[in-house]
């Protein structure tokens, strides 16, 4: 595993690094509960991080900072050593485009994961147009039926444009 | 997968309340557009950031 970039908590509750091009990230999580079929009540987090300003998207570069993912993979981890119980959710924008490019190289980052944390592909369409995201669960999680059946059942609900 | 209702309770739990994904999908492109644009996060409204780790 390679070195990772320090995180400072912002006043917003969300997560800072610059990374050692001098580029600023944001990593968060929104709170999303959840209600699944038995009524129970779940939390689950959306989870996100982008960088700062804007960027050209003429071409999508395969080439990355190591410890970008390094620090991601980090954060995930200490995430379900402490929420061992909860989810994380998220999905990848296409306004830029590069929305598959993204959700494959998450794919590829959570192979630093496997055997404790499962991801759950959840695509969706929404407008006419795919959107990329999954979920994050401890592979030990004994509500992950629960979890997932909850989300199906929102996102069954976006898929059938009530959105 | 389909929605299932709750027979014993008589109605669907989750039908009855909104849907939060919708509201999860809008805020976070509002975070990420915030992001990009050098925003301060804790100035977005209704949003709920949490800090679990």
């Amino acid at each position: 595993m390679s070195a990772l970039y320090k995180l400072t908590k912002s006043d917003s509750g969300s997560y800072l690094f610059t990374t050692d091009g001098g580029l600023d990230y944001t990593v968060f999580f929104i709170e999303c509960p959840v209600t699944d079929i038995e009524g129970n009540n779940h939390t689950v987090y959306s989870f996100g991080f982008e960088r700062a300003g804007n960027f050209g998207t003429g071409k999508f570069s395969s080439s990355f900072d190591e410890k970008i993912k390094a620090t991601i993979i980090h954060i995930i981890k200490v995430f379900f050593n402490k929420n061992g119980e909860k989810a994380i959710l998220y999905f990848c924008y296409d306004d830029d485009g590069f929305a598959r490019h993204r959700s494959i190289i998450f794919s590829l980052w959570h192979r630093e994961l496997a055997g404790t944390i499962l991801h759950i592909k959840k695509n969706t369409e929404v407008k006419g147009g795919i959107l990329y995201g999954g979920i994050l669960v401890a592979e030990n999680n004994p509500l992950l039926p629960l979890l997932e059946g909850a989300v199906d059942a929102y996102i069954e609900e976006v898929n059938n444009q009530k959105y | 997968m389909s929605r299932n209702i709750n027979i014993v309770e008589g109605k669907d739990v989750q039908k009855s309340m909104p849907n939060p994904l919708i509201k999860m999908i809008e805020d976070k492109k509002r975070v990420i557009n915030a992001i990009r644009e050098g925003k301060d996060l804790s100035k977005l409204k209704g949003i709920n950031f949490v800090s679990p780790i």
